[in-house]
C-alpha cells in the first residue's frame, strides 16, 4: 500500500520556499523576543553601566511574610543617598535557594549582594562565588562578637558580614500547662512528666512537638549539647554524636518521650499540620525561633500565655543549650570590581539596618556589639537572647560537609522516634554515613 | 524520434545509478517533512540527548556544579555499589515501583471495564478519574497528609472503625511507602483509564457477539477476548507506568523528604539531595546513570513481553 505522504514530490523550488519561510519565521521570532525584567549587572560590565547608572540586584530569602515591604524603604533611603546606583532586590524562597542560587552561579548572572545562613555558604566559597572581602572588612571586626566574626570565617579568609543572629528554643503553652496543673520543668525527669501528663490523643492534644522535620538538625544539636556531644569534631574531621552522654540525649527525647511515651504529634505530621495544632493550643511544647514569636504567635494565638525553656541539661558535662546560628550578607565573586554592590553590602552593615530591619522588622538577633534591645522587646525573645550571654548557643560547624551530617542525623532521628532503631545505633548509623565524606575541607 | 539507445549495456551497469537516483528522490520527497521535524529534533537533542550524554561522562569524575571536574574512572559506581544510602533507595525505589505498577493498571484496567459498560456518562466518569492527575502534586500531597494522618486522618478513622490500629502513615517506616503508593495511584491511575478505554473502544464489537453466542459469560469474555486484544495498550502503560515510577521525586520531596530514616529515599530523590545540596554531582550523575540503565533494561523486557501476535 503506497504512503500518500510520499506521494508527493517536492521540487527544488517548493524546497526553497519552504526553507525560506521557515527561517523567515525563526529570525521574526528571534526579533520580537520579549524584554525581560533587568538583567544582573556584574563585574566587568560595571563600566558600561556607569553613564545610565549601577544595577545591583540583592537577593535575600525570606524572615517575615512581608519581607519585600521591609526593605523598600531601606533600600529607597539607600538610592536616594547613592545616587546612580539602583537595587534591585528579589526574594528568594527557602525551599529554592539551592537551585536558584546554583541556577545564578552557573548562568554567570549572580545576585551582586545576597543573604546565605552559615549552614550554606561554605558550598559557594569552594565553587568560588564568593568574593574574598578580608581586606575590605577587616576594621569591621571589633564591631563584632567573637562568634559572629568566627561564623564569617572560612579557610582563614572572611567572606560576609554578619547580619542576623537567630536564636531557638522550646516554647511552652501554658494554657495547656495550667489546665492541667503541670509546672515548668527543669530537668529532663519534669520535661517526660509534663509532656506525659499534656498527652490527650484522642482530644487531638499533645504534649510535645516531634522533632521530626527536615530541619530538625535545629533541635538535634542542642540536644546533643545537653549530653556534651558535638557533632562534629572541631577539626572537623569525625563525626562525635554517639558519645555517652549524646547517645543518653538522644535516648531521652526521641526513645523515650516521643517512641515510648508516645507524647508527641505523629511522626509523619506536616509543617502545615503542625503549625495548626501550634496556633490552636493543641502542644504543650513546641522548638521556635525568636522571629515567630511576634510574628505568628502573638499574632495569630494572641490568647496563649507562652514561657519558654532552653533544651535542659542531661549529663554533667552537658549543658543547657539552645540553638544560634548566624546569617551573613556575601558579594559575588563576579561583582567585586563593583562599587555599588560593596556600597550596599556598607549600608546593610550599618546599625540602622541592623535596628530597622533585624530588630523591628524581624525580630531576629543583632550582630553588633553597640545595638541594645528594643524597650519593647517580647519577654520570650529577651529570654531566648538572654541564654546567649550564658553560654547556651550552640549552632553550625562551619563546614562543606555540614548540611550531609545534618541530612543523615535528621534520617536517623527519625528512626528512633520510630521505633526502628535505637539511639545508639542511629547515631552510630551517622558516623558510618557521615565519617567517610569528611576530609577536613 | 526515440530518444531509446539500442546498444547493449551490462546488466549491473545501470543498477547503482538508479539506485543512488531511487534514494535521491526519495530524500527530497522526505526532506521538507524532516525540515519540518528539525526543531523539535533540536529541542530534544539540545535538552535530552546531550544532557544524558554529559552526565554519563561526570559520572566518571568528581566535581561539583561549578568548577573542575577530576576524572576517576570507576570510583563513583565502586562506591556506589557499596553506598548504604544509595543502595537503600534502589531497594526502596524497586519497592515502590513493584507495588504501585502492576497495582495502578489492574485497577485502571478493571475500571475502564467497568466504564465501558456504562450506557450513559462515561464521559463525566473518564473525566473524574483524570482529574487528580491534574491537580498539582503540592496540593495533592498536602491533601494526602491529612488523608493519612495518624490521629484525625478519615483513612485512620475507617481503621479504628474497623477495631485496627491507627497507622502513622508517614511517620512509620514499615508504613511511609505504601502511604505513598496508594497517594501514587489515586493521582495516577485515570491516565491509564483513559489509555485503555480507548484501546477497549478499538475491539470489534462482533468478537463479544461471537463469544456469547459461544457461550461465554462476563469474566471469560474478559479474560480470552478483552485482556488479549488489550496487550499492546497494556505493554504501553506498563513502560510509561514503570517509567514513571521508577522516577519518583515530587511527592517524597513534599511529603516525607526521604524519611522517615531513609525509608521513603528514592533514587531520583537522593540524586537531587547529592547534586544540589551537597555538591557532589559526579556521584549524583553516576546514581542517574545507574537508574537509566535499569529503567532502560525494564523497558526492553516489557517490550518483549507485551510484543503481541493478535491479529483482528
Amino acid at each position: 500500500m503506497s504512503n500518500p505522504l510520499h506521494d508527493q514530490t517536492l521540487s527544488r523550488r517548493g524546497f526553497l520556499r519552504g526553507s525560506a519561510a521557515l527561517l523567515s519565521v525563526t529570525a521574526l521570532a528571534a526579533c520580537a523576543a520579549p524584554a525581560g525584567a533587568p538583567a544582573a549587572q556584574s563585574g566587568g560590565e560595571a563600566a558600561a553601566q556607569a553613564a545610565a547608572g549601577e544595577q545591583v540586584l540583592f537577593w535575600k530569602p525570606p524572615h517575615s511574610e512581608r519581607e519585600a515591604d521591609l526593605w523598600q524603604p531601606l533600600l529607597e533611603k539607600f538610592q536616594s543617598e547613592n545616587a546612580g546606583i539602583t537595587v534591585e532586590h528579589q526574594v528568594i524562597p527557602w525551599g529554592s535557594v539551592d537551585e536558584q542560587f546554583t541556577a545564578a552561579f552557573a548562568g554567570g548572572s549572580p545576585p551582586d549582594i545576597f543573604y546565605l545562613p552559615d549552614e550554606w555558604y561554605p558550598k559557594y566559597v569552594n565553587q568560588s562565588q564568593i568574593a574574598d572581602i578580608t581586606d575590605k572588612i577587616a576594621e569591621w571586626q571589633g564591631n563584632y562578637s567573637d562568634a559572629a566574626w568566627t561564623g564569617a570565617t572560612y579557610k582563614g579568609s572572611t567572606w560576609g558580614a554578619p547580619f542576623l543572629g537567630v536564636a531557638q528554643g522550646w516554647v511552652l503553652n501554658m494554657n495547656l500547662f495550667n489546665e492541667k496543673g503541670v509546672a515548668t520543668p527543669t530537668n529532663w525527669e519534669e520535661f517526660r512528666e509534663a509532656a506525659r501528663a499534656l498527652t490527650d490523643t484522642s482530644a487531638g492534644v499533645y504534649g510535645l512537638q516531634a522533632p521530626a522535620q527536615v530541619t530538625n538538625w535545629v533541635v538535634m544539636v542542642p540536644l546533643l549539647a545537653a549530653g556534651g556531644a558535638k557533632l562534629l569534631s572541631d577539626d572537623l574531621l569525625t563525626v562525635t554524636a554517639n558519645t555517652e552522654g549524646g547517645v543518653a540525649a538522644v535516648k531521652m527525647l526521641c526513645e523515650e518521650i516521643v517512641f515510648t511515651d508516645q507524647s508527641s504529634t505523629p511522626v509523619g505530621s506536616t509543617d502545615d499540620q503542625l503549625r495548626d495544632l501550634r496556633l490552636s493550643g493543641k502542644i504543650g511544647m513546641s522548638w521556635e525561633e525568636t522571629s515567630a514569636i511576634k510574628a505568628v504567635w502573638r499574632t495569630q494565638a494572641p490568647d496563649l500565655e507562652l514561657a519558654t525553656i532552653p533544651m535542659l541539661q542531661l549529663t554533667d558535662d552537658g549543658k543547657n543549650a539552645s540553638w544560634a546560628n548566624i546569617g551573613f550578607m556575601f558579594m559575588a565573586e563576579a561583582a567585586k570590581e563593583k562599587e555599588g554592590a560593596f556600597k550596599l553590602l556598607e549600608y546593610l552593615a550599618t546599625d540602622e539596618i541592623q535596628v530597622e530591619y533585624v530588630q523591628k522588622g524581624v525580630d531576629l538577633l543583632p550582630l553588633k556589639n553597640n545595638i541594645a534591645p528594643l524597650p519593647d522587646i517580647d519577654p520570650i525573645v529577651a529570654e531566648m537572647v538572654s541564654w546567649l550571654g550564658e553560654g547556651y548557643g550552640v549552632g553550625t560547624q562551619i563546614s562543606i560537609h555540614w548540611r550531609e551530617a545534618t541530612d543523615s542525623l535528621v534520617q536517623e532521628t527519625q528512626a528512633v522516634l520510630s521505633g526502628v532503631k535505637s539511639a545508639q545505633e542511629a547515631l552510630d548509623a551517622v558516623v558510618a554515613t557521615v565519617g567517610p565524606v569528611l576530609d577536613g575541607e | 524520434m526515440s530518444a531509446t539507445s539500442t546498444a547493449r549495456v551490462a546488466p549491473g551497469a545501470l543498477a547503482v545509478p538508479t539506485a543512488r537516483r531511487r534514494t535521491l528522490r526519495r530524500v527530497r520527497e522526505s526532506a521538507f517533512w524532516y525540515l519540518l521535524l528539525a526543531p523539535s529534533l533540536l529541542v530534544i537533542f539540545g535538552f535530552s540527548i546531550v544532557p544524558m550524554l554529559w552526565s554519563i561522562y561526570y559520572s566518571f569524575t568528581k566535581g561539583g556544579m561549578l568548577g573542575k571536574h577530576t576524572f576517576v574512572g570507576v570510583d563513583n559506581y565502586v562506591n556506589a555499589a557499596q553506598h548504604p544510602i544509595f543502595l537503600q533507595t534502589l531497594r526502596n525505589t524497586f519497592q515502590y515501583a513493584v507495588m504501585t505498577v502492576p497495582t495502578v493498571i489492574i485497577l485502571a484496567l478493571i475500571v475502564s471495564i467497568v466504564i465501558f459498560q456504562l450506557p450513559k456518562f462515561q464521559g463525566f466518569f473518564r473525566g473524574t478519574v483524570y482529574f487528580p492527575l491534574i491537580t498539582p502534586v503540592v496540593i495533592a500531597a498536602n491533601i494526602w497528609a491529612y488523608i493519612v494522618n495518624r490521629d484525625f486522618g478519615p483513612l485512620n478513622h475507617i481503621l479504628a472503625s474497623l477495631g485496627l490500629a491507627r497507622i502513622d502513615w508517614l511517620g512509620d517506616p514499615t508504613w511511609a511507602i505504601p502511604g505513598i503508593v496508594m497517594m501514587e495511584i489515586w493521582r495516577g491511575f485515570g491516565f491509564y483509564v483513559i489509555i485503555l478505554f480507548a484501546a477497549l473502544q478499538a475491539i470489534p464489537k462482533d468478537l463479544y457477539e461471537a463469544a456469547r453466542i459461544d457461550g461465554a459469560r462476563s469474566l471469560r469474555i474478559i479474560w480470552s477476548v478483552t485482556v488479549p486484544l488489550l496487550r499492546p495498550a497494556l505493554g504501553f502503560c506498563f513502560i510509561m507506568a514503570t517509567i514513571f515510577n521508577f522516577q519518583l521525586f515530587d511527592a517524597v520531596y513534599v511529603l516525607t523528604e526521604g524519611g522517615p530514616a531513609w525509608k521513603t529515599a528514592t533514587v531520583s530523590w537522593y540524586v537531587y539531595r547529592q547534586a544540589f545540596q551537597s555538591d557532589n554531582v559526579g556521584f549524583a550523575s553516576t546514581m542517574g546513570v545507574v537508574l537509566l540503565v535499569v529503567i532502560f533494561t525494564l523497558s526492553l523486557l516489557q517490550l518483549r513481553f507485551f510484543r503481541s501476535d493478535v491479529e483482528y
